[in-house]
């Protein structure tokens, strides 16, 4: 195989491996993703992690886990790059954390929104000694992660979109043992995990450890060249499957996540 | 050079007036680039100002878990301490305190490294508050951190509270709207 090729050829269906629908990024991985592999995400922001999970959301068979947008907001995205819209089983953590926690405190605060010419200092005063109107119990959202992964059908993807916001809720240690639990039942399921996670805020110890769970690691990266921005997606972990390794160049166009170039580290 | 020599010029390079420790560079370009992902997702995601404390949340339970040595029974001394020499002074962020009890401590923030890098002051007060609120929390559970009062131009005075209120547990989510609504006050 030569070591720099545009990828041209026909993507073979392969027994046990789990297509993302994204033609291109499968024949990048040789057939999709293994089954029953847990596939860590790492992204910039402004790599457009968020459409390559949405697109692999349109392959059907999937189970989103959405923290950072709500159910609409991801269908809306959907109907833009008119992608067709299967049967996507939703878990919409973002929609019960902000009506649970910030839409109940609205009602509160929108009398700041009145008196539009305070201070920063009297703001801040005032919101400090105002009695809440409402009462708001938070859900354990990594109970909800949990709950809502098992007993999942074989050979279905999960996505969760992100981790990030678990790791801004619970400790690390908490966030990696229900990773871990998670991975288990996948692997039993041999389905395909995949957990959206931004390079460069969690430090290079816990990725180190997402990458030691993981069985893939795919990295997305934007990096600026003069006035212009290219976009790469690297393959930089494949369990058993070393010839997988690899970069390709992508661009976001109208029909959304497109790899124009792979080049085989190995 | 004698031992008072020596040990004045450990105390100026640990001085925060000299920035972020220079024997451990890769802590401070760790904060800057979680604060470049908060920038980041504030521009990506809607303009959401809660992204950018919910990244400086992880961030801080990131310094908590990678820096400071867990244990379930903390006292607020005790974790003050390590805050100040494990995490505070190789940031070169600067505190001062002007209550410590056995469950209050009341300070507010005199440095920031951070100030200089952007000019988004909303986001960079909560990224502040995020990260120091999810220092506290990996250790204090039960806890919140309030933002009082401006104490003097910029600096925000903070109460740590190792149990908290109903009222407390609302701090953060008013925290957002207000300064939602100073950016949109700014034209930002």
């Amino acid at each position: 195989m030569p070591r720099e090729a545009f990828i041209d050829t026909m993507v073979q269906k392969k027994e046990g491996f789990i297509r993302t629908g994204i033609d291109k990024l499968d024949r990048l991985l040789e057939g999709g993703i293994p089954g029953g592999f847990t596939v860590v995400l790492l992204g910039s922001p402004g790599s457009s992690t968020e459409i390559l999970v949405k697109q692999i959301a349109t392959s059907g068979n999937v189970t989103y886990i959405t923290t950072e947008e709500t159910k609409q907001e991801i269908l809306d995205t959907i109907n833009r790059f008119k992608w067709p819209v299967p049967d996507i089983d939703f878990v919409d953590i973002s929609e019960k954390y902000y009506s649970n926690v910030l839409l109940g405190e609205q009602k509160r605060v929108s009398i700041y929104e009145q008196r539009s010419k305070l201070k920063l200092k009297e703001l801040i005063e005032i919101g400090s000694t105002a009695m809440p109107s409402t009462a708001t119990a938070s859900e354990d959202f990594l109970a909800i992660l949990s709950n809502r992964t098992k007993n999942i059908p074989e050979k279905k993807i999960i996505i969760i979109n992100s981790l990030d916001f678990f790791l801004s809720q619970y400790n690390q240690e908490e966030v990696l043992r229900t990773v871990y639990a998670i991975k288990v039942n996948n692997l039993k399921n041999k389905g395909a995990l995949l957990i959206v996670m931004t390079k460069g805020v969690h430090g290079d110890l816990f990725e180190r450890k997402m990458e030691g769970l993981a069985d893939a690691v795919l990295e997305l990266d934007v990096i600026q060249k003069g006035s212009s921005f290219e976009r790469y997606l690297s393959v930089k972990k494949m369990r058993n499957y070393a010839k997988k390794i690899g970069i390709a160049r992508y661009v976001i166009d109208d029909s959304g996540f497109v790899l124009e170039m792979i080049e085989r580290i190995m | 050079m004698n031992q008072t020599d020596m040990r004045k010029k450990e105390n100026m390079q640990r001085s925060w007036e000299d920035g972020p420790s220079r024997e451990e560079p890769q802590l401070a370009s760790w904060q800057e680039s979680a604060f470049h992902a908060a920038l980041g997702k504030l521009h990506t995601e809607h303009g959401n100002l809660d992204s950018v404390m919910r990244t400086g949340e992880a961030f801080g339970r990131g310094l908590y878990a990678q820096r400071i040595k867990d244990k379930p029974d903390w006292t607020i001394k005790e974790w003050l301490k390590e805050i100040e020499q494990d995490v505070c002074k190789p940031l070169g962020t600067e505190f001062t305190f002007t209550k410590i009890s056995h469950d209050v401590v009341t300070t507010f923030m005199n440095r920031n490294p951070l100030v200089q890098l952007s000019q988004e002051r909303s986001a960079e007060s909560l990224f502040n508050f995020g990260v120091m609120r999810g220092l506290f929390l990996s250790a204090f559970p039960q806890g919140e951190l309030v933002m009082n009062k401006i104490k003097n131009e910029d600096h925000p005075e903070l109460i740590f509270k190792t149990y908290a209120s109903a009222k407390d547990k609302l701090e953060r989510e008013r925290l957002i709207r207000t300064f939602t609504f100073l950016k949109k006050e700014d034209g930002a």
